[in-house]
């Protein structure tokens, strides 16, 4: 399933200035001349934390690689749980 | 699998959750006999499910407590807790998930040809501003600056007569140059005229106090009266008084085809060294008023 562009940007309250910032820092991954791929919770995060919490762009980069660090941590203990279990 | 519920509160003490407070009050003290340390000595559990029944009843015997902890379940125990700020989190949390619900996990395709196309295609350079300070005889007589303006080198500008505080000058194409090829954006001049010391401004009326001896204004005079475009002769008719205002029309600030005035205000100065024979012609003076000076001073 295509999203069109207009639908990110009504997800994101009509910051077209944001979409275009992430786009330009790879945030949001471009694979053609037309198409991205956008992971949406981590669209709406980038969204939060510069309306609502009004952090900066550097802040909001540091948060965001954070957060993929912590849900792999997360992935990591999750699999060392699970082998544990399986030699018990 | 079977999910474990956590002990509520309420089971903890044995009532509904829509228990009365009174039914709450029995049903803890009934507990508390059972369990309490000095009925039960040296039991361990006992003494923990004393604990919890007296924790359990300190939050549901009290109406505000119980009421959050209704809404927020355990949450509300914790230090700190604001219902307040718990509910915008939950309408936020709720929000995010109704948005996110709509796509599946991890990356969505969208088509981002619109705001490709639209980066892509030549586009106007920014605006760019500046602030110019002009002095009065400036705006009077009108001026021209040359500004360094980046991606532009030097730009003459012509400030015409007339400028006020917050007057705007757009040159066209003088801004930032367009991206790929596009059409320079404008430059923006906004003006902010310097207060002068003696001349005061309204619209395009110019205004100042003018000294004048006794003499000049009891008798009436003509004299010299300084502009910001020379000299002009001003005339002073007899018997003014202080603080009377005179026009010199087409004095004041020109713009376009119009031109202000300049207000002078008569500031009457008296004779700063003794002299009796000024103050005995002055004494007689008092007969030379028409009525009362005060005669309209009533409060």
């Amino acid at each position: 399933m295509k999203y069109t562009y207009q639908r990110l940007v009504e997800l994101v309250d009509g910051d077209e200035e944001l979409v275009a910032r992430l786009v330009e820092e790879g945030e949001i991954r471009q694979v053609d001349d037309d198409r991205v791929l956008v992971d949406v919770d981590r669209v709406l995060v980038a969204h939060t934390l510069h309306r609502e919490l009004e952090v900066d762009w550097p802040g909001i980069e540091v948060i965001l690689r954070l957060r993929d660090e912590l849900a792999a941590a997360r992935a990591r203990i999750a699999e060392l749980e699970a082998t544990l279990d399986a030699k018990k | 699998m079977v999910a474990v519920m956590a002990e509520s509160l309420y089971d903890i003490l044995g009532v509904a959750k829509d228990a009365s407070d009174d039914a709450i009050r029995k049903a803890y003290r009934k507990l508390a006999r059972k369990h309490h340390p000095d009925v039960n000595p040296g039991n361990k559990g006992a003494e923990d499910k004393f604990k919890k029944v007296s924790s359990a009843y300190e939050v549901l015997s009290d109406a505000k407590k119980r009421a959050a902890y209704d809404e927020f379940g355990d949450a509300s125990l914790q230090g700190g807790f604001d219902a307040v700020k718990a509910r915008e989190y939950a309408r936020w949390q709720d929000t995010r998930q109704t948005r996110e619900a709509e796509y599946e996990d991890g990356p969505v395709e969208f088509d981002f040809a619109e705001m490709f196309g639209r980066a892509r295609r030549p586009s106007r350079g920014a605006e760019l501003h500046a602030t110019l300070q002009m002095e009065l005889h400036q705006v009077i007589t009108g001026t021209e600056v040359s500004l360094d303006v980046p991606g532009q080198g030097t730009v003459r500008v012509r400030i015409p007569p007339g400028a006020d505080n917050g007057s705007v000058v757009r040159l066209a194409g003088k801004g930032a140059p367009g991206p790929r090829g596009g059409p320079p954006g404008d430059l923006v001049i906004e003006i902010e005229v310097k207060a002068h010391p003696r001349l005061r401004r309204d619209g395009l009326d110019l205004s100042m106090d003018l000294p004048v001896t006794l003499d000049e204004a009891y008798n009436g005079a003509s004299i010299d009266v300084p502009t910001l475009e020379g000299q002009v002769v001003l005339k002073i008719p007899p018997r003014s008084q202080n603080g009377a205002k005179l026009r010199l029309r087409g004095k004041g600030i020109g713009r376009k085809d119009t031109r202000g005035d300049l207000l002078i205000q008569l500031d009457l100065r008296m004779p700063d060294r003794e002299d009796e024979a000024l103050a005995a012609a002055l004494r007689a003076s008092t007969t030379a008023y028409s009525k009362s000076v005060r005669e309209e001073l009533v409060l």
